[in-house]
């Protein structure tokens, strides 16, 4: 059963890890995008409608990401074109998202796609207790987990990280140095958005091979808090996902047990564990906010 | 110092550089020459023109009329990427740099090109440069760990590692920097200048002029008046004379005090403060305030001055000992201190003290004279007849009652704030960098009124980074250094080197 419950953690987390992956950028630059959850829902159905209609599953990767980034797109243009206030902006996109996926997706709510399906590693896979829950898992769940370093790397050893941190932080120097924060912003927001739209369709192409209407079910929020519980670190946002998974998975165990517990507690018990879990390892000495987003945080409009 | 070949060709010539700002001309008919391997330093005080010139020659501001040459040939500086493109770096008195990311990142924001960064390379020449000359920081240090000393030769050593870099301007250097660090600054600059860098020292402290500058001209409202180098000899009275114009200036020097044993206003015993993180700011510290005496408090920026000065406001509840004013201990709330005659000038006015869409009259009224009822009001015109006619105000021309704060300058507002609490005559006045951002003269009448306050029977405390303002105002000095409070010193006793060595190393210099 335990085996059971950590392989569910990556199976499930995966989906809100990429999504706090693309967050994490976008909050690094200093735009924090509630809009996450819509971008999940339009890759989720845009993933799962181009799966249906092609039968390659890649595409539909694909086409799930470029919709989560079309509608942050929305968010880019009016937060970082026209100084719009971020947090509610964010929540009008969210909402947006989910009526706009609720209305496109009901032809969707029926149709079959063989999707994503676990490709055991060859020996890996093999190794009793571990290989089963690390080497057994979809092509997008391995990709995922390639990306954390890799975003790491970006972000903290690379050039154009420095930019988009230095967005985060003081755009006067970006200025000084010739750049323009705007468009680094813009950026970061537009790879969050396609990030969260791929974290989408892993939930529908990979995890649960089906589109239903609002599926995401906040974690798209989930995503966003952990950004900033995990002190924007990609490390520890990749740990939180999968706490998150973690979770879902023991309530999925708990329910086939049967056991007399109301299932509206077992819906909660995720959010909770995770924020609790959360709340636990955060350290505010340690953790430093990006000045610009930290303006937000405070009530400023931001832009 | 005799150094020969001075008239090399300028890297850096204009020619008439005017610059006007609706009807006010900043910069009229400016000739300049910067020479390779030469330093060449521009005098002024604050609202001559210095920094105005200075945005030009970076390419900030673009000039109303003249004509820039680089080399012999005609060139355009603005905007400031021309001008780093042709060579000429700045080190800017407010540092360009980004708190969270770590030096070697800076540096590569603003040296390197394109998305991606040879780390190894690039902390290879910081590592070089930093050795050639003498500019010790840390790579990867994050830059809020720094000390502004550390932050500037940060900046040096990115503006040496920009492609090209000439010409090299510094705008108001030591500003930042402790006496200790002075010395090795200027012998920077001189390394600098053998290195052929043309060098452009942007000061209003003619010893420092005095003891690097091959040529020097002093600007005064916008004009240049006065050349010494090319042929003139650079004599320190020469340029103060020419800087001041025909204003004379009474110097400040505080009347040698009377009997030690003055009682203590103010009386703080094994007080500790913490800091805003809740970190130890100081530590187990005593403090007396005599009446008539002015306490002058010196330290690096940083060492606890803000959580002094609002401890002993009662902004800042104490961790620890206790605190007494005229022998009573005082109840914790700034209201208590103010009843008991206390008032503090913030060491950020502009920030700290000031409604930026109140004018000048709200201000006074929101925190100085006392109000009259009229009807249900406040009798405003009695107000501003009392603001008018109050010699505090006049002495530090206080912009007009009616003017709103966001229109004033920096300067307007210190002087604002510091007229203000001169006002009240307090019994006990806190006074953070009093002079800070002002011109000489405008200092001077704050020092002249500080002391008048002292005379009066206030007790100051005086926080300064201006040594000499410190040794020529206080009757007794205490440091600030690694959470520790040392002292009280006699002026008389110690020099501004000892002080200096107290500021870096504590009592074990």
């Amino acid at each position: 059963m335990i085996a059971d419950i950590l392989t569910g953690a990556v199976r499930s987390g995966t989906s809100v890890m990429l999504a706090s992956q693309g967050e994490l950028i976008s909050e690094r630059a200093g735009v924090i995008n509630l809009g996450t959850e819509g971008s999940m829902l339009a890759g989720a159905l845009g993933g799962f409608a181009v799966t249906v209609w092609t039968g390659n599953p890649w595409l539909g990767a694909l086409a799930g990401g470029g919709c989560g980034l079309l509608l942050s797109l929305l968010h880019a243009v009016l937060v970082v074109g026209f100084g719009a206030n971020q947090l509610a902006t964010g929540l009008a996109i969210m909402f947006f998202g989910i009526g706009l996926t609720s209305f496109f997706g009901r032809d969707f709510v029926s149709s079959q796609i063989v999707g994503f399906n676990p490709v055991p590693i060859p020996l890996l896979s093999d190794i009793p207790f571990v290989g089963g829950i690390l080497f057994n898992h979809d092509p997008l769940t391995y990709l995922s987990v390639l990306l954390v370093p890799a975003i790491w790397y970006l972000l903290f050893r690379t050039r154009l990280g420095i930019m988009v941190r230095t967005a985060g932080e003081r755009e006067d120097v970006l200025f000084a140095s010739g750049l323009n924060p705007r468009l680094i912003r813009a950026c970061a927001v537009l790879a969050g958005g396609f990030l969260a739209g791929l974290g989408g369709a892993q939930l529908s192409i990979a995890y649960t091979h089906s589109w239903v209407e609002n599926m995401t079910a906040g974690r798209g929020v989930v995503a966003v808090a952990l950004v900033i519980f995990a002190s924007w670190k990609p490390q520890r946002a990749m740990l939180g996902a999968y706490l998150f998974g973690a979770a879902q998975a023991l309530q999925l165990t708990v329910q086939q047990q049967g056991w007399a517990i109301s299932p509206f507690f077992l819906f909660m018990f995720p959010y909770l564990l995770t924020l609790a879990a959360l709340l636990l390892v955060e350290r505010r000495k340690l953790s430093r906010t990006p000045e610009a987003l930290g303006r937000v945080l405070a009530g400023d409009p931001g832009g | 110092m005799e150094r020969e070949n001075l008239l090399t060709e300028p890297l850096l010539s204009v020619r008439g550089l005017t610059k006007r700002f609706g009807s006010l001309t900043a910069n009229r008919s400016i000739d300049l020459d910067v020479r390779k391997g030469s330093i060449h330093a521009i005098l002024g005080e604050n609202g001559a023109g210095k920094s105005t010139l200075m945005k030009m020659l970076y390419g900030v501001y673009k000039p109303d009329e003249g004509s820039v040459e680089i080399d012999g040939r005609p060139a355009e500086l603005h905007p400031p990427a021309k001008a780093r493109a042709q060579g000429v770096g700045m080190v800017f008195q407010d540092f360009r740099v980004v708190p969270a990311l770590t030096v070697l990142d800076n540096i590569a924001l603003a040296v390197e090109k394109g998305w991606g960064l040879r780390r190894r390379q690039l902390r290879r020449r910081i590592v070089d440069v930093s050795a050639k000359y003498g500019l010790a920081v840390d790579p990867d240090a994050s830059v809020w760990e720094l000390d502004l000393g550390q932050r500037q030769r940060l900046e040096i050593v990115k503006v040496l590692l920009m492609p090209g870099t000439r010409i090299i301007i510094f705008d108001e250097p030591t500003s930042v920097l402790v006496p200790q660090e002075v010395g090795a600054f200027l012998d920077m600059l001189r390394r600098l200048r053998e290195d052929g860098y043309g060098i452009l020292l942007i000061t209003h402290k003619i010893n420092e002029v005095l003891a690097v500058a091959d040529e020097a001209t002093v600007l005064r409202s916008g004009e240049i008046v006065f050349r010494a180098g090319q042929g003139e000899e650079l004599a320190g009275e020469r340029l103060i004379a020419a800087m001041m114009g025909d204003k004379t200036l009474k110097a400040v020097s505080r009347t040698a005090g009377g009997p030690d044993e003055a009682p203590a206003a103010m009386a703080v015993r094994g007080a500790s403060i913490r800091g805003d993180h809740g970190e130890l700011a100081l530590e187990a510290f005593d403090l007396d305030l005599p009446a008539g005496r002015i306490t002058g408090v010196a330290g690096i920026s940083g060492s606890g001055q803000r959580e002094l000065a609002e401890a002993l406001f009662g902004l800042r509840p104490l961790a620890s000992g206790t605190l007494e004013i005229g022998g009573k201990p005082m109840k914790p709330g700034v209201r208590s201190f103010i009843e008991a005659g206390v008032t503090l000038v913030s060491e950020d006015p502009v920030k700290e003290s000031v409604v930026p869409g109140f004018t000048i009259l709200e201000h006074m009224a929101l925190d100085g004279y006392p109000l009259y009822p009229k009807g249900l009001g406040v009798d405003w015109s009695r107000l501003r007849a009392e603001l008018t006619a109050s010699p505090e105000a006049a002495a530090l021309s206080v912009a007009a009652p009616d003017r709103r704060a966001e229109t004033l300058s920096g300067g307007n507002i210190q002087r604002m704030v510091l007229a203000r609490a001169l006002i009240r005559r307090p019994g006990i006045l806190i006074v953070s960098y009093p002079s800070r951002g002002l011109d000489i003269g405008t200092a001077y009448t704050v020092q002249r009124q500080l002391l008048e306050a002292a005379a009066q029977g206030a007790a100051v405390l005086l926080l300064s980074e201006d040594l000499d303002e410190l040794f020529k105002l206080s009757d007794r000095l205490v440091v600030l250094a690694g959470k520790r409070l040392l002292g009280p010193y006699r002026p008389e006793e110690i020099d501004q080197a000892g002080i200096g060595r107290l500021m870096l190393k504590g009592e074990s210099a």
